[in-house]
């Protein structure tokens, strides 16, 4: 009875149990004489004093971290009453500067949140207490032979000091590391090149030229929103004579950089190396450099060559990670010939412990494994059972390891396998500490109570050296004892410690570089159709699929909302006989995986673009229930080897009878998709303006005539007076992350509505990004264009509303009145931009579990169901900053309000401020030339949210 | 009693004369007052073929309707296929096609006892009974769209505590004030009607318990000159009153749309399209009830080959309006050279996912209303039966993509997206066929389907006129 009473969540054991009355009047009754009897363990302190920062109403940030692939992104975590409820990007931490976010660290709220954690530690399926465990842990250790801890790759400092000391006290166990997103091709080159293992930093602000290949490096690596911010700094230009940066993108993958390419060729991944090998060539070729490899070059890559070779030390060459290792030394060289080593390119020690090394590969646990020699496997974070390369076997191998421990967030493939498994805390549950890409220290402190438990590896490995009852907290105080209190509480305020890594001026090995050259120059691409296999842009190595926020996340190229597809040319797609939708057979090795097939224009022809991290269950909660979905997506890990873990040339492919795959029984072929877009043309339709740079010189006005409305013979029939808000959207730096889109749902308690609404096209996100091809053929670009409530003037949703539910505000805000819409939907029929959203369920409560309550935005209406809802410029923050000031008795100032979009934008792309202050920069961006009002010519709508036309920068040569 | 032989005097009268074009004149038969009022009253007294049988049938689907409006009030409009872009689907379509097929009635009531069309006298009970329940209907609809049907009455103009008043300026507050007149007038108009058929059929009744229902139902109707002067000029009025409604409420109905900017529906075209519309379906909808019932009970010496020709002509007139509107929307669409309506029209709406439906109803409306032109169609119970079937399938679905087209294809590409109604939507279409059904037999088995007295009074007129021509 009082273990029942004590468990955290009675609500949900009540749900659970089905209680009845009878029983639920004992617990109350029982709960009430616990109460008066049991005094509670340890000290607590009655809330007398109130602490001092924490003002009740008042909301708190507090500086932490969140890490990808081991990596820190300096993160700002707004708290409410001892809750966090917005994540946003540090905006003093290198590698989140200016504040933006990607839209995992924007959903990694949600993360927190969720449900389905795994909770408390349990044995086999019993729940045992720590007690247990750590006797069970420590039992028979011995020097540590037969002792084998699995990690993912961590730059904490404070692990890292443990896993020394581990190290030094059981010097025979043996630490390993897995990132299914890691390879092994840049690592191997740089340390070809530079004799020791080595990382590469790229300076985007520095960059007047940057040739990207097979690198889509606003979505892939670590410190992609560093990257995405400091390539903006030079894209923007108000102006026809401001310079402009220019992007070359060669993939066969269509990504988020290659979509928005000033120059973009389509190459199958395999063609890539020659590639790079012939631009090398060209290069020395204009350095006039001797021995140079003549290679035949596309005329693609001497114009390239002459753009990198005109802007030399000012120009980037970037190599994806998938990439060989040849590839990789070919892009050293290029850069190191176009001077741009220590420039654009800086190379410093790895901030990831032993990146490159003996620890990072599996051989030597798998051959432990074979030969039965592992007593004890720790396996700390990450899903390896599934995740690790097929051919490895390691899902079989892992049970011949006497005891099997597993820590992490949720149920999966490994902890299924494995005797203990304990859960593991979020990081805004612990103490910790990791390092930027550049090597900062940056600290992880708690802004919540585990809500349900938990333990942070590093408290496993102090367990193993022999701390019964480890805590985060002591162990990272004890890490940096060296810094006095009140620096150590600056850090703690800022997230971060001062320093960064040095760019190490060394000169590289030019014998190596010149062998990868060679062996570049000599590869072959292969004539089968292949397989092109990447981390997926929301869902990353699968960590994130049961995060509801990313996985209705309409996917940032393909609008693919709740599963993945196999992306084809249309070529391919009538090579293959498949048609969109229609289930494609592919089989290597021994593994078969049946995926939709999508085909999508702008795709290298003769490849076939796999997404990991699908597959498995998904959401627990969706749509204000419980989800029913068995498995969101198809799995495509099987598919890997650990010789081919990306590519895959030998492959079979063929189209599937749909009967045979288990998600298409019981619909529609075409409905196995789920896409918030599908029309990706214009169709001749002015709404995504866009213009070369030299036509925005020849005519700077090419946007303009979209700013005004035709004439109207009725004319503003009021005017406008106080502080009037509005919004820019600059076409030209909007990437398409979706950052803003994680952003807004966060803020505005947007639901997940899940997949069977999804299907019929009621997702709510009240922003989304639109996306259109601009240009025929080959040559078309394909632009993001983010879409939300333009606010407009002259509203067309507001005249039609028969209850006076949505109406202006003096302010210029298009206002949504939740408790006087009766939901005849005749606003959303109206509204050209169809940005409104309906509640047709009862999407948000009630029976959500509490955790998911907790999520909601206390400053948002929780909006029921049967209601309108659409972007309100995030009101809440204007209204607070109004009061603030009037508190004040000033003016407001502007940038004083930024809405949740705004922030999290990793480009500035979105400006929002004041549009009645000339000053502002919001009046400033509007001035622009390039400012346009979308479809205002057309119907005088007169919105306040103005776009900026895109600019394409395309290399203008004689010919 | 055996009706008596029809006198051949007929033949002179000036209504036959007239009439040789048209074929047979309004009123065959020349049975006495007494014999009229009997054998019209006698389905009151007996029923009619298969009544019980159809009654529980329809009865049990109206209950299955109000059980699925009940479900969708209960758990959201999220049980039916709408969605964003197209926020307006099946409920919307079936309520402007009722609201259409809600037209005849008034204009065969109104509209021609003000043109004196004295043929309307032997159809109008019927036609505006067939109008009551296809507003009851239509005003379903409206009400179970809401997101939140409990507020509905928030679109009236109330006396609210917060002073808060409706929207004058949108559309759906004159669509309530519209159709609420509108069904108000037409039930004033019917039961004024009704008021000397309930005399008799009080006068009539067999039993204590019927003649008390009818007698209070009669309104103390004695029957005394007076009274038959002030009836008359009663209803004269209301038929003034009436007129302007109908042309009025289903040009509000297409104000819904008009006054919206989306392509295909902002159209100045909109109101005399809708209301001929209307009435097109309207007519069609008569047809496909009254045909039956003419066999069925047996009255075609009093709804005479003449009433089918006469409506048939009707919806002659009122489908060419309507193509030629369709004609006028496809012009205009290419000539404005504006790019959302000219894509619309002429590429998605002829050759989108769609245009099966627009081809639909694009065929049905020219083909059937131009075989009018040939009297041996207009003149054939059967033929005529099926086309007014034909016409009224494909006016529904001439709303059908004329609503969702225009929204699944609007401004922006990004949002175009498909629409796929669900079960709850079809079973909610079909069960107001039931509760028409039940309502409408009811109506049947309780009241005179053929106005009595008018009847009477057309046959004195024309035995006037035939006596006249006769002495002459």
């Amino acid at each position: 009875m009082s273990e029942r009473v004590a468990h955290p969540l009675p609500v949900i054991a009540a749900e659970e149990e089905g209680l009845l009355r009878r029983e639920m009047l004992e617990l109350v009754g029982a709960a009430m004489a616990l109460a008066a009897c049991e005094p509670p363990r340890g000290e607590i302190l009655p809330y007398v004093r109130q602490p001092r920062e924490l003002v009740p109403g008042q909301e708190l940030s507090y500086a932490t971290s969140l890490t990808d692939r081991g990596v820190a992104w300096g993160v700002l975590v707004r708290t409410r009453a001892g809750r966090p409820v917005k994540v946003d990007g540090n905006p003093d931490h290198p590698t989140t500067l200016g504040g933006g976010s990607t839209p995992q660290l924007q959903a990694s709220l949600y993360d927190l949140y969720d449900p389905a954690r795994l909770k408390g530690l349990r044995r086999g399926d019993a729940e045992i207490s720590w007690t247990d465990f750590y006797r069970a842990l420590r039992e028979g250790l011995g020097d540590g032979r037969g002792l084998h801890l699995l990690l993912e790759p961590t730059t904490s400092p404070l692990l890292v000091t443990h896993l020394e000391q581990l190290r030094s006290a059981l010097p025979a166990a043996r630490i390993h590391f897995f990132d299914p997103l890691a390879s092994a091709g840049e690592d191997e080159a740089l340390r070809l090149a530079f004799g020791a293992p080595r990382q590469l930093r790229h300076r985007l602000d520095r960059a007047w030229v940057i040739a990207a290949f097979d690198a889509d490096f606003l979505t892939d690596p670590p410190d992609r929103i560093r990257l995405a911010h400091d390539f903006s700094l030079r894209q923007r230009a108000l102006q026809p004579d401001e310079r402009r940066s220019r992007l070359w993108v060669a993939e066969g993958d269509l990504t988020v950089t290659g979509a928005i390419a000033d120059e973009r060729a389509r190459v199958r991944p395999t063609a890539i190396p020659s590639l790079l090998a012939a631009l090398v060539g060209e290069l020395s070729r204009l350095a006039g450099e001797a021995g140079a490899t003549r290679l035949p070059a596309t005329d693609w890559i001497r114009r390239l060559a002459r753009d990198l070779w005109e802007n030399r030390g000012a120009s980037a060459v970037i190599v994806g990670e998938r990439q060989p290792t040849e590839a990789h030394l070919c892009g050293l060289l290029a850069n190191r010939i176009l001077g741009n080593l220590g420039g654009t390119v800086e190379v410093t020690a790895p901030v990831v412990f032993e990146r490159g090394e003996e620890s990072h590969r599996l051989d030597s646990l798998v051959r432990a494994l074979e030969r039965g020699e592992v007593e004890t496997l720790v396996i700390l974070g990450g899903d390896p059972a599934r995740t690790t390369p097929a051919d490895l076997g390691l899902a079989r191998l892992l049970q011949r390891a006497r005891r099997r421990v597993y820590l992490g967030t949720h149920d999966n493939a490994t902890s299924a396998l494995c005797d203990f498994v304990l859960a593991a805390l979020h990081p805004f549950e612990q103490w910790g500490d990791a390092r930027a890409h550049d090597g900062t220290v940056s600290l992880i402190q708690p802004v919540i109570r585990p809500l349900w438990g938990g333990w942070a590896p590093v408290e496993i490995v102090a367990a193993l050296l022999g701390n019964p009852s480890p805590s985060s907290e002591a162990l990272l105080r004890q890490r940096y004892v060296s810094i006095g209190l009140g620096p150590w509480q600056t850090a703690l305020q800022w997230g971060f410690l001062q320093g960064s890594l040095p760019h190490l001026d060394a000169a590289p090995d030019e014998a190596a570089l010149r062998a990868g050259l060679e062996r570049a120059a000599r590869q072959q691409p292969s004539s089968d159709i292949e397989i092109s296999i990447r981390p997926d842009p929301k869902l990353r190595d699968g960590r994130h699929v049961r995060n509801g926020w990313l996985v209705e996340l309409p996917d940032p190229i393909t609008s693919l909302q709740w599963g993945n597809a196999a992306l084809v040319s249309p070529s391919t797609a009538r090579r293959l006989g498949a048609e969109k939708g229609q289930m494609l057979r592919v089989r290597v090795g021994g593994e078969t995986v049946v995926v939709p097939v999508l085909p999508l224009r702008g795709m290298a022809d003769d490849i076939v673009t796999l997404h990991l991290g699908w597959g498995g269950p998904g959401p627990a909660w969706a749509g204000g229930r419980q989800s029913r979905e068995e498995t969101v997506g198809v799995d495509v890990y099987p598919l890997r080897r650990g010789d081919a873990p990306w590519i895959v040339a030998q492959a079979e492919i063929e189209p599937a009878s749909h009967t045979l795959e288990p998600i298409g029984t019981r619909e529609s072929l075409f409905e196995t998709l789920v896409f918030q877009q599908s029309e990706f043309e214009l169709h001749g339709r002015p709404i995504l303006l866009s213009a070369t740079d030299a036509e925005f010189r020849a005519e700077p006005d090419f946007a303009g005539h979209h700013a005004h409305p035709a004439p109207n013979v009725y004319g503003m029939p009021w005017t406008y007076e106080g502080p009037q808000w509005g919004m820019t959207i600059d076409l030209t730096t909007c990437i398409g992350c979706a950052a803003c889109v994680v952003a807004c749902q966060a803020e505005n308690n947007i639901p997940v509505v899940g997949k069977t609404n999804s299907r019929k096209h009621r997702s709510m996100h009240w922003l989304r990004i639109d996306r259109y091809y601009i240009g025929e053929g080959d040559d078309a670009q394909y632009l993001p264009q983010p879409m939300l409530c333009q606010h407009c003037e002259m509203a067309p949703c507001e005249y039609v509303c028969p209850v006076n539910a949505t109406v202006h505000s003096p302010d210029g805000l298009n206002e949504m009145i939740y408790n006087r819409c009766i939901g005849t939907r005749f606003c959303s029929n109206n509204c050209p931009y169809k940005v409104r959203r309906f509640n047709y369920f009862r999407y948000n409560v009630p029976q959500e579990p509490e955790t998911l309550k907790m999520m909601n935005n206390p400053e948002v209406t929780v909006r029921e169901r049967g209601v309108m809802e659409k972007c309100t410029y995030c009101v809440q923050r204007i209204r607070a900053a109004q009061i603030e000031a009037r508190i004040h008795g000033r003016a407001l100032r502007d940038g004083e309000v930024r809405t949740a979009c705004q922030v999290a934008c990793p480009t500035h792309a979105i400006v929002f401020g004041l549009v009645s202050d000339p000053d502002s920069e919001v009046s400033r961006l509007r001035r622009s030339p390039r400012s346009y009002a979308l479809l205002n010519a057309e119907l005088g709508t007169e919105p306040r949210t103005r776009y900026l036309a895109h600019l394409r920068n395309r290399r203008e040569e004689e010919a | 009693m055996r009706e008596p032989p029809l006198r051949d005097s007929y033949r002179f009268s000036a209504v036959y004369a007239k009439s040789v074009e048209d074929g047979a004149p309004v009123l065959l038969t020349r049975a006495s007052d007494a014999h009229l009022t009997e054998r019209l009253l006698k389905p009151l007294w007996r029923g009619g073929p298969f009544w019980k049988l159809s009654l529980l049938v329809t009865g049990l689907g109206a209950l299955f309707f109000i059980a699925t409006l009940l479900y969708t009030a209960l758990t959201g409009i999220g049980t039916w296929g709408n969605n964003i872009p197209v926020a307006w689907a099946f409920a919307i379509t079936n309520f402007v096609w009722w609201i259409g097929i809600g037209h005849a009635g008034t204009f065969i009531s109104a509209i021609l006892l003000l043109l004196e069309q004295n043929w309307r006298n032997s159809i109008n009970r019927l036609a505006e009974a067939m109008t009551l329940f296809a507003i009851i209907n239509a005003a379903v609809f409206p009400l179970i769209h809401l997101g939140r049907p409990w507020f509905a009455y928030w679109i009236f103009p109330y006396p609210s505590t917060m002073n808060v008043w409706p929207n004058f300026k949108g559309a759906l507050p004159w669509d309530g004030a519209a159709i609420s007149t509108y069904f108000t007038v037409s039930l004033l108009f019917w039961y004024v009607g009704l008021i000397p058929d309930l005399a008799a059929a009080r006068d009539h009744a067999p039993t204590l318990a019927k003649r008390r229902l009818y007698g209070i139902l009669a309104l103390g109707w004695r029957g005394s000159g007076r009274s038959w002067r002030n009836w008359q000029m009663a209803y004269l009025l209301l038929g003034g009153l009436a007129t302007p409604l109908v042309l009025s409420v289903h040009s509000v109905v297409s104000l819904d749309f008009a006054i919206t900017q989306l392509p295909g529906w902002h159209s100045t075209i909109f109101p005399p399209y809708f209301v001929s519309g209307a009435i097109y379906s309207g007519f069609a909808m008569v047809l496909t009830l009254m045909l039956p019932l003419r066999a069925l009970y047996g009255v075609e010496d009093i709804i005479t080959t003449r009433h089918l020709d006469a409506m048939a002509k009707l919806i002659l007139v009122t489908g060419s309006v309507v193509y030629y509107t369709y004609v006028v929307e496809l012009f205009i669409a290419w000539y404005s050279g504006n790019i959302f309506e000219s894509q619309l029209f002429l590429w998605l709406r002829l050759s989108g996912p769609w245009a099966w439906a627009v081809w639909l109803t694009y065929v049905l409306n020219f083909v059937v209303p131009n075989l009018m032109w040939f009297r041996a169609f207009r003149q054939r119970p059967v033929l005529l039966w099926i086309a007014s079937v034909l016409v009224n399938v494909a006016m529904w679905f001439e709303r059908f993509f004329l609503i969702i087209s225009s929204q699944s294809h609007d401004f922006l590409p990004s949002s175009w997206a498909m629409y796929r109604p669900t079960f709850v939507d079809g079973t909610i279409f079909l069960g107001t066929f039931l509760l028409f059904g039940f309502l409408f037999l009811l109506f049947l088995r309780f009241l005179p389907f053929i106005p009595i007295s008018e009847t009477k009074e057309l046959r004195h007129a024309l035995v006037e006129e035939e006596s006249r021509l006769e002495g002459r």
